[in-house]
């Protein structure tokens, strides 16, 4: 079929099949528990079934002679390794110590699932409770350090500000802002409050692993191979290329699989037992020990002046790392992007960022980060500050947006900021400000949230072939993990390069002894890193063919054009050669069709007095973002219903238009349960009250608007045919939207996310 | 354990007086096997009975509608979404349609969850539940044979083989209003089921049933008390005079936080709740008087 | 353990079961049919649904043996030849991103559209109410189906 081409902006774009669709549709593409080896055996964990305590006694014996047993793995079985991505504070299993409900103690290796499951209720295990500490618990003078060792571990990338409970901490203190607020005409402060959320993929993990001669080969469906290489290798005591990571069918991911989680566990029972070993997460397990968004604290204080001016800004944030350090050391210091980000503040910002070690699961990366609560913290600041002054919401963000050439905390300069106005003017054209709030109907309310996200610049890398029957192969390690990035993104980029359908284009899955580097589906980076990649090789590998049709056609490569599978002569399309015979043609003079690409945003120069502790300078690759919620509240219930939803959206260039609506409705949807219907809620003795997705609840179809939504393309010089990211952050904004929306239909703010219908029915009440 | 299967209403009732204490009937099973799941429930023998079509029967005659144990939620949809407005939207409201494909109004109502959808309607329609054993069959009403949370009269050597609840006469509305953080897959926060009948401007044969605000889904008599013989004034109660009313659910509710909701929140949503079926029941018998339809007939 | 037969997309197969085996477990344990997924076991998420006598029943809650003498159809007895249309229109359209909820949401769709031929927007999304998908914020599946029965694009 004819795809229209990207760089076409007047033809629409006919919907091109993503290569993965009709196996996805057959249900016969293979997740992680669909891969199998024959002879396999199976493995339960021994999860800590508390939160705090040391291990006083671990009996495996009744359960390694159960029926069906071949071994029980414990941490005498491990190598003396720590690991992690930014610290290395973890191992496989406890060794006498458990720090969060779920951590793993033991693996039991059987031959069924059922027997091993079975045997593992039959070992015996002590543990002695310490008081377990939230996060609350965990900040105060005095209390029990969770990681007493904690400088002897070593950082992965370099060391950063640390010590004791406190995981990590970044501060921004510039001079000037206690006078500013001293001088202040009027102050604005709230504190803002997020519990987690669990990125609740449908495919709970799972990994198979397999270990001869002392190399181990992992069949898994993760996010970043390379990443789940490195800490397999790491947990195991081996050099990284002695793990290969072979990517199967992701069933969703959204940061959790980013890192491992079953991987060790596996590797570890097929080290121990000689034997391949597949394990599986029950959804309870998985909910339980998933890298969740993490809850935090927010407050931001701003100073005016008496023109309604912002002098000034302060903002704490505690974040909750739980029980270990994964991603999250690095992700501290996002709070300095966004403190004052969007609407210009006149004045010196503070921020404190500090992340807080407690008896919980470790937290990690869930699309958007801890962006999600952090742009709600400061949309609904800046709402309040509008409020305060009498100014029209609207009006008040539009007089301060930022634009091109504006700095931010970080020093980086923000050059195409003034995207902020273009994007407030299209939302202005879809939904006219003033006639939405005469509409507003009982019980209903508008709100607004606006910003800039990035596109994650880490280093991606891609191979095309071009094969003799004029097929073309990519292969990288890139990962498909739903959103199209790989499938419609990758494949589209390739064949539009090379003239070819995209139902020709083959994208290999990630094999870390195959592919080049790649870091992951992570902060929208796929397309536009490997997509440019993809397109630098590509257009390599189109330099080749033309050297090789030109030779058959007897032209000059410079004279000829491919489209629709054919090469020729342009302005004569007579003359020309299938692509495919220019392929095979290549075998035997110019030599095999093939070439390689590798890209990695540069880096962005900031100012690194900036701050202390901050891992993370600035926001590669900007994208501008406006959206508009309407909700309506039930007086019955409390409950919220967003009956109206608007997305416009800085893309760069679009690749794939139903592709990147379906990350926009996507992300929208879990913005929409971020910001109502989920919570995971941890309990004083730091367990989690939400263990189920009963009781977790996930936005279903019945519930759940159609997004509108505006692109606009503003193309970047370095992105493919000029896009960026733009799978994360139309969930970044949501919560902010929504939370303004709801208070400007209650007449008050509720400061905590979720908003559940009990927070709105204390307002209904009376009783808030 | 052991799963056995049962070919007929007889096969069972010999079973369950050999072995009732150890014997659990498995229908559709969305509530047996996600308890077995959850290791709430350990049974020795399971004894499938959901192919005993003659127990899936619906028969409407001589002024009553007699509901076969394991006519299924999607039945009840597909049959009475006119006739029986509020049961019909009970069940279909017993999670999505994967549950009401098999999971029946006798199990949901056997298994007797605090929160159960279809108890507190069919309480409303004074339902009669038919017990049957081997020494012959008893009707109780089913106001009697919900007990507390998860525990019915039934006997262990007892099937429940059907429901039995009066047609509506002209001039009758129902409706239920279950309250839940989605409008679907939710174990409900409060269930209020009503039923009433306008005569004249007049309400009469006022009915409330409510679940998930004690361990039994109960009748709300001292709303009904408030509103029997009550005179609308144009169609309605007064806001007042309805919140007054409303307001005396307490008296037969029991409130707790669970994982689910907080008690505060129950108090404050039931009378709501409440009110908003009666409400939508005065509506709904209204506009069945116009029509000249009347609901349940 | 318990001797069943069951006619599994068309085709009447003996197996000896366990007493407690969901059917989830045996499709895909002892017949090889991994189309239908396990996301929950709680009857929550519908990504093992499949057809019973024609009717989606969440396959990780139904017992194996209570299948005996009955029809089940899974997403690979719909799939023996070309695409159908609706699985066509579900990719094009957009429906289908990681693909894990797919199999449980096409079964339920086949069963609402040999109910309801001409589904409305609000038909679909209630017959999709026990199918959890967190990818797409289902408006490009529930678009798809529209589409594919109005013959309208969107």
């Amino acid at each position: 079929m004819t795809v229209a081409p990207i760089a076409d902006a007047s033809e629409p774009q006919t919907a091109m099949r993503r290569a993965d669709g009709p196996a996805k549709v057959r249900g016969r593409a293979q997740y992680s528990a669909d891969y199998a080896e024959v002879g396999m055996l199976h493995g339960a964990v021994l999860r800590s079934p508390v939160p705090a305590g040391r291990i006083t006694r671990l009996d495996v014996g009744a359960a390694e002679s159960a029926e069906g047993v071949v071994a029980v793995c414990t941490a005498a079985d491990q190598p003396a390794t720590r690991a992690g991505w930014v610290l290395q504070d973890q191992t496989t299993l406890a060794i006498d110590e458990v720090r969060y409900e779920g951590e793993p103690i033991a693996v039991v290796v059987a031959a069924t699932r059922a027997q091993a499951i079975t045997a593992r209720d039959e070992i015996v295990l002590e543990i002695e409770e310490f008081e377990p500490l939230d996060l609350q618990r965990s900040a105060q003078d005095g209390a029990r350090v969770i990681h007493p060792d904690w400088a002897d571990y070593v950082p992965s990338m370099g060391e950063y500000p640390r010590e004791g409970n406190l995981a990590a901490i970044m501060t921004s203190e510039p001079d000037g802002v206690d006078e500013a607020f001293a001088a202040a005409a009027r102050i604005v402060e709230s504190t803002y409050t997020a519990d987690r959320q669990y990125q609740a993929y449908l495919e709970p993990k799972a990994a198979t692993v397999s270990h001869d001669d002392g190399k181990f080969v992992v069949h898994t469906a993760v996010q970043y191979p390379f990443n789940v290489r490195d800490r397999v290798a790491q947990l195991m005591g081996v050099r990284l290329t002695d793990v290969r990571v072979i990517g199967e069918t992701i069933g969703g991911g959204f940061g959790a699989k980013l890192d491992a989680a079953v991987e060790p566990l596996a590797a570890l029972a097929a080290k121990v037992t000689g034997r391949t070993v597949s394990i599986r997460n029950s959804r309870q397990e998985d909910l339980l020990t998933c890298p969740c968004r993490e809850n935090a604290v927010v407050t931001m204080r701003t100073a005016l002046d008496e023109n309604g001016a912002m002098i000034a800004r302060d903002v704490v944030v505690d974040m909750d790392n739980g029980a270990y350090s994964g991603e999250m050391p690095w992700l501290a210091s996002l709070p300095l992007h966004i403190a004052s980000a969007t609407y210009r503040v006149e004045g010196p910002t503070r921020v404190i960022a500090r992340l807080w070690y407690t008896n919980t699961a470790p937290t990690g990366a869930f699309r958007g980060v801890g962006g999600a609560y952090l742009y709600s913290a400061l949309e609904q600041h800046t709402d309040a500050i509008a409020n305060e002054l009498g100014e029209d919401r609207r009006a008040f963000r539009v007089d301060r947006l930022i634009d091109d050439g504006t700095p931010s905390l970080s020093g980086q300069v923000l050059e195409d900021a003034g995207i902020l106005r273009v994007a407030f003017d299209e939302l202005e054209q879809v939904a006219p400000w003033d006639e939405l709030l005469a509409d507003v109907g009982p019980n209903q309310g508008i709100g607004l949230a606006a910003g800039v996200w990035m596109t994650n610049p880490m280093p991606g890398q891609a191979t095309v072939r071009v094969n003799e029957d004029g097929t073309v192969q990519v292969i990288t390690a890139a990962t498909e993990n739903g959103s199209g990035a790989v499938a419609l993104g990758i494949t589209r980029i390739v064949a539009e390069e090379l003239g070819v359908d995209p139902a020709d284009v083959s994208v290999t899955m990630p094999d870390t002894a195959v592919s080049g580097y790649d870091a992951g589906s992570q902060g929208s980076r796929t397309t536009h890193v490997v997509g440019r990649a993809a397109l630098d090789a590509a257009r390599d590998a189109k330099a080749q063919l033309l050297e090789a049709a030109a030779e058959l056609l007897e032209a000059g490569p410079g004279d000829l054009v491919v489209a629709n599978g054919v090469i020729s002569v342009a302005g004569t399309p007579t003359v020309s050669v299938p692509v495919a015979e220019a392929a095979a043609a290549a075998l035997w003079s110019t030599g095999p069709i093939s070439a390689s690409g590798s890209y990695a945003t540069p880096p962005i120069p900031y100012n690194d007095a900036c701050g202390v502790g901050v891992m993370f300078t600035a926001m590669a690759t900007p994208t501008y973002h406006v959206h508009l919620a309407v909700v309506e509240v039930d007086p019955v219930s409390g409950r919220v219903d967003v009956v109206r939803y608007i997305v416009i959206q800085e893309v760069g260039k679009t690749i794939d238009e139903v592709g990147l609506r379906g990350q926009i409705q996507g992300a929208v949807t879990q913005g929409i349960g971020y910001a109502l219907t989920e919570n995971l809620r941890i309990g004083d003795d730091c367990r989690y009250l939400e263990r189920s997705l009963e009781a977790y609840r996930l936005p279903l179809a019945v519930d759940t608007p159609t997004v509108e939504y505006r692109l606009l393309e503003h193309p970047d010089e370095a992105g493919p045919f000029g896009a960026k990211g733009a799978a994360e952050p139309p969930l970044v904004f949501v919560a902010g939207a929504i939370s303004n929306a709801v208070a400007h239909a209650l007449g008050r703010p509720i400061n905590h996310l979720p908003i559940t219908p009990e927070a709105v029915m204390d307002v209904l009440d009376g009783s808030a | 354990m052991r799963f056995e299967r049962a070919d007929s209403v007889d096969s069972v009732l010999q079973a369950l007086a050999a072995d009732g204490a150890d014997v659990t009937p498995l229908a559709g099973g969305t509530d047996v096997m996600v308890q077995m799941q959850r290791n709430e429930l350990h049974p020795q023998r399971l004894l499938h009975i959901e192919p005993i079509r003659d127990l899936a029967q619906i028969r409407s005659e001589n002024g009553h509608h007699e509901i076969g144990a394991l006519v299924t939620h999607d039945d009840l949809v597909r049959n009475y979404a006119e006739s029986l407005p509020a049961v019909a939207a009970a069940a279909a409201t017993v999670g999505g349609w994967q549950t009401q494909s098999v999971g029946t109004i006798g199990g949901n109502v056997v298994n007797a969850s605090p929160a159960a959808d279809l108890p507190p309607v069919l309480l409303a329609y004074d339902a009669r539940v038919e017990l049957a054993s081997s020494q012959g069959t008893r009707q109780i009403d089913l106001d009697e044979f919900l007990v507390d949370r998860r525990q019915t009269q039934r006997r262990p050597d007892e099937l429940l083989t059907s429901i039995r609840i009066d047609a509506n006469a002209d001039g009758t509305g129902d409706a239920y209003v279950k309250i839940g953080r989605r409008t679907a897959m939710e174990v409900a926060i409060v269930g209020v089921g009503a039923r009433l009948r306008v005569d004249d401007g007049v309400l009469h044969d006022v009915r409330l049933g409510v679940a998930a605000c004690g361990p039994r889904a109960f009748r709300a008599r001292g709303v009904e008390d408030a509103l029997e013989g009550f005179t609308l004034t144009d169609g309605t109660v007064p806001s007042d005079a309805l919140a007054d009313a409303s307001a005396r659910v307490f008296e037969d509710a029991s409130l707790i936080d669970d994982v689910r909701a907080s008690a505060n929140y129950r108090r404050a949503v039931l009378p709501r709740a409440v009110a908003a079926a009666i409400s939508q029941s005065i509506g709904r018998a209204i506009s069945s008087a116009e029509t000249g339809k009347g609901a349940g007939q | 353990m318990i001797d069943v037969n069951i006619e599994i997309n068309g085709a009447p197969t003996d197996l000896t079961v366990g007493d407690a085996a969901t059917l989830l477990d045996v499709l895909r344990d002892e017949c090889g049919l991994t189309g239908s997924k396990e996301g929950c076991v709680e009857g929550e998420c519908g990504a093992c649904t499949v057809l019973i006598d024609g009717s989606p029943v969440d396959s990780c809650l139904y017992a194996a043996a209570a299948c005996d003498g009955r029809a089940v159809v899974t997403i690979e007895g719909l799939s023996t030849g070309p695409l159908s249309e609706l699985q066509d229109a579900m990719v094009e359209a957009g429906g289908v991103q990681c693909g894990f909820c797919t199999p449980g949401v096409i079964v339920v769709l086949t069963a609402l559209l040999e109910r309801h031929p001409h589904p409305t927007p609000e038909q679909i999304r209630v017959a999709l109410a026990g199918n959890i998908c967190r990818c797409t914020g289902y408006a490009q599946i529930v678009e798809s189906v529209v589409e594919l029965t109005t013959g309208a694009r969107a």
